[in-house]
């Protein structure tokens, strides 16, 4: 037995020192550098989606602006709590970043706890503390631009997979959710704004998770004569869009440039530059211009906006013009579009592009 | 049961920790292969696990559940039964037990208790449902078990969706009323008392199994069905009490996590808690006491991940990876068995080649 032990000492030793190099040393980071910290939501990286951005941000701000971060990948809402702790008590981050809605309780109750701890929390708010910086960013204008073009070409016969017949397009949520309703309204609002005839279907899959069932409403909104459908249902997305290729129509993407995935069936993204906010809050933490308290950011503010890059769909001279000008007078706040889809109708009554 | 020889015991002891140096070996050449150092990814799970007070709590407090998920898999085993409804019993353990924690107003004190009795109750009709099906229309308990699982998880998850949910924005219910949450010992982690009741109900379950008359019908139905019904013992009765025992466990590691971690009903709290139960048995080799151990280890795992991403950023993948491996060469004792012979031949032949066995020859053969 004891020569067995004395084997298995040895192995042991062997093991370790057969790897013991490369990059062993841990929690390096030069004296002076910035260390961000960084806990993702539980869906990850490789959702090629909000996660995958912030990711972005921050590979964009170690490259350009020489910080230093280190992540952390959730698995479920119960190790949000952990995983804030885990990383104010390491002590050694400059500022944490925790992004979604669902970090929102948690962070309250951490940043209490480290007071002397900055955070940045994108996508929810939390009052009252001096060390967290709260970004929320306007749903309303994200959306704005994607229902301005379905207005406009929901009724064109000049394309073959536009229905000219009916003028009605549609959106499809993941859940009945405050940020998606904004999102609904600012879609409604800019259809409406070139075209107030226009009818918006709305459907809620009531999962993120759910491509079959977004696929079947996505179908039956197709089938009534929708020409485009704006996605806003996370993963339940992909299932609208592999409805819009087998209906032959219109999805519009949410969130990063989503065009590229069927660039013959996408024409635009609702785009959110999640990467941009992360790099722009640790560019101004660095410069000294990070304060706490409560931002909301939109269109002017360049955090959220549309894009037609690697798609395929060629889109006429005349509506580019109209949605170019649009954008002017967004970016201007000539244009402020409504967040309540019950104010939609006064709003349209005040505002009209014609 | 009559005393073990002691070399069988110290084999009990050498299979896992020899799974468990081949696991860490293996991992390491995967690690390698994918261009990482193996060196840091044990460095960072051994400092994010104990690397200072904090660290160890938390770990103490990752393997509270771990180690009841362990202990629920072990009882209903030691009964013959494969339990693989941790999961769903601990689901129905947390929905009943935040129910009594939302809406039933009592003394503090007495409110925790009734939480954990509740639960453990709710766990333990869960799993004698499985029981029951297995006696009474001979469905095996693996299929049983997993289904039920499937209908738990749905069912907390449809509770804290619709009828319980507090917030527009996320699937949870609101806040237990104050008296029913247990709190934790310090705002530097979560560790909490439910470690010591675990530690207690281990002791519990220990005595119940190896000493007392039911335990001891429990174990001979597990050896033997038909011996056990030769003499006397009612084997259906047994099946459905040791499930329920088990599914009782699992029901209180419900309770205690959403009584002193979540503070609330999530969906989806559990991160497959009862699936890892099942290893954390297999590690402990099918006993009871040494389940402890095993608990924290895989409590050490899952903490040290959480700290193997955040300062090396290594996917904490290979973490899982490791778990595995743990898992199957356990799952495995011949190839333990042979890895050690192979090891032994391999020391015999070095030593005999530089003649420090000479004395020895006689039994070399």
């Amino acid at each position: 037995m004891k020569r067995i032990l004395a084997v298995f000492a040895t192995a042991s030793i062997l093991i370790f020192s057969a790897f013991a190099n490369g990059d062993a040393a841990i929690g390096t980071g030069d004296a002076g550098t910035l260390r961000i910290g960084i806990i993702l939501t539980t869906s990850g990286l490789g959702d090629k989606n909000f996660n995958d951005m912030a990711y972005d941000g921050l590979v964009m701000a170690e490259n350009e602006l020489g910080i230093t971060f280190d992540y952390g990948e959730p698995e479920t809402v119960s190790d949000y709590e952990t995983q804030q702790r885990s990383f104010a008590s390491a002590g050694i981050y400059d500022l944490i970043i925790a992004i979604g809605a669902d970090q929102t309780e948690p962070l309250t109750s951490v940043a209490t706890d480290f007071p002397d701890q900055s955070f940045t929390l994108l996508d929810g708010s939390i009052d009252g503390l001096s060390n967290v910086h709260s970004i929320v960013t306007q749903f309303q204008d994200q959306t704005f631009l994607t229902g301005v073009l379905a207005g406009l070409m929901t009724n064109r016969s000049d394309f073959p997979m536009i229905n000219p017949k009916e003028k009605r397009i549609g959106i499809i949520r993941g859940l009945d959710l405050p940020v998606l309703r904004n999102a609904t309204a600012g879609y409604m609002a800019g259809a409406r704004y070139v075209d107030p005839d226009v009818e918006i279907l709305v459907g809620d899959v009531g999962s993120f998770n759910d491509p079959g069932k977004a696929k079947e409403m996505a179908l039956s909104m197709y089938d009534k004569g929708a020409d485009f459908i704006q996605l806003m249902a996370g993963g339940s997305g992909l299932g609208i869009i592999s409805a819009a290729v087998e209906a032959n129509a219109y999805a519009f993407g949410v969130g990063d440039n989503q065009n590229g995935d069927q660039p013959d069936h996408i024409p635009a993204t609702a785009i959110r530059y999640v990467n941009d906010i992360i790099f722009n809050d640790v560019k101004n933490y660095l410069n000294g211009a990070w304060s706490s308290g409560k931002d909301v950011w939109g269109f002017k503010e360049a955090v959220v906006g549309y894009t037609t890059e690697n798609s395929m769909v060629s889109l006429p001279e005349d509506v580019v013009d109209i949605i170019e000008d649009i954008r002017m007078s967004l970016v201007a706040g000539e244009i402020v579009p409504p967040s309540e889809v019950d104010d939609v109708d006064a709003w349209i009554a005040e505002n009209q592009y014609y | 049961m009559t005393e073990r020889p002691l070399a069988s015991r110290l084999k009990n002891v050498l299979i896992p920790f020899t799974a468990l140096l081949l696991a860490l070996l293996v991992c390491a050449i995967l690690i390698r292969s994918f261009g990482y150092s193996p060196l840091s990814v044990y460095k960072g799970i051994i400092i994010g696990a104990a690397g200072n007070m904090r660290s160890l709590l938390q770990t103490l407090s990752e393997s509270t559940v771990l180690i009841l998920t362990g202990l629920s898999f072990a009882v209903a085993f030691k009964a013959g039964l494969i339990n693989i409804g941790a999961e769903g019993q601990l689901y129905m353990g947390a929905v009943f037990g935040s129910l009594v924690g939302l809406y039933l107003p009592l003394p503090g004190i007495i409110h925790k208790a009734t939480v954990i009795l509740v639960a453990a109750a709710a766990g333990g009709a869960w799993a004698a449902l499985a029981g029951y099906l297995k006696v009474k229309f001979n469905a095996h308990e693996v299929i049983t078990t997993i289904m039920l699982n499937t209908i738990a998880a749905n069912f907390c998850s449809y509770l804290v969706n619709y009828p319980l949910r507090a917030s527009e924005a996320i699937a949870q219910s609101d806040r237990l009323l104050e008296t029913a949450i247990i709190p934790r010992f310090s705002a530097q982690s979560q560790f909490n008392p439910t470690f010591f009741l675990a530690l207690i109900l281990v002791i519990i379950v220990y005595i119940i199994v190896h000493h007392t008359v039911f335990g001891y019908e429990m174990r001979v139905t597990g050896r033997n069905r038909n011996a056990g019904l030769a003499g006397g013992i009612n084997v259906n009765r047994m099946i459905i009490a040791s499930m329920a025992l088990s599914g009782a466990v699992a029901g209180c590691a419900g309770s205690f996590h959403i009584m002193a971690i979540n503070t609330r009903l999530i969906d989806g709290f559990s991160t497959g808690f009862g699936f890892a139960g099942v290893a954390v048995s297999a590690l402990a080799g099918g006993n009871i006491l040494p389940i402890i151990f095993s608990g924290i280890l895989f409590g050490v795992f899952k903490n040290g991940a959480l700290v193997v991403q955040r300062i090396s950023r290594i996917p904490s993948d290979f973490i899982q990876i490791l778990q595995a491996l743990v898992i199957i060469f356990v799952a495995a004792p011949m190839m333990i068995l042979a890895f050690m012979d192979f090891v032994r031949g391999g020391i015999r032949k070095i030593t005999n080649f530089t003649g420090l066995r000479k004395n020895r020859r006689r039994t070399a053969p």
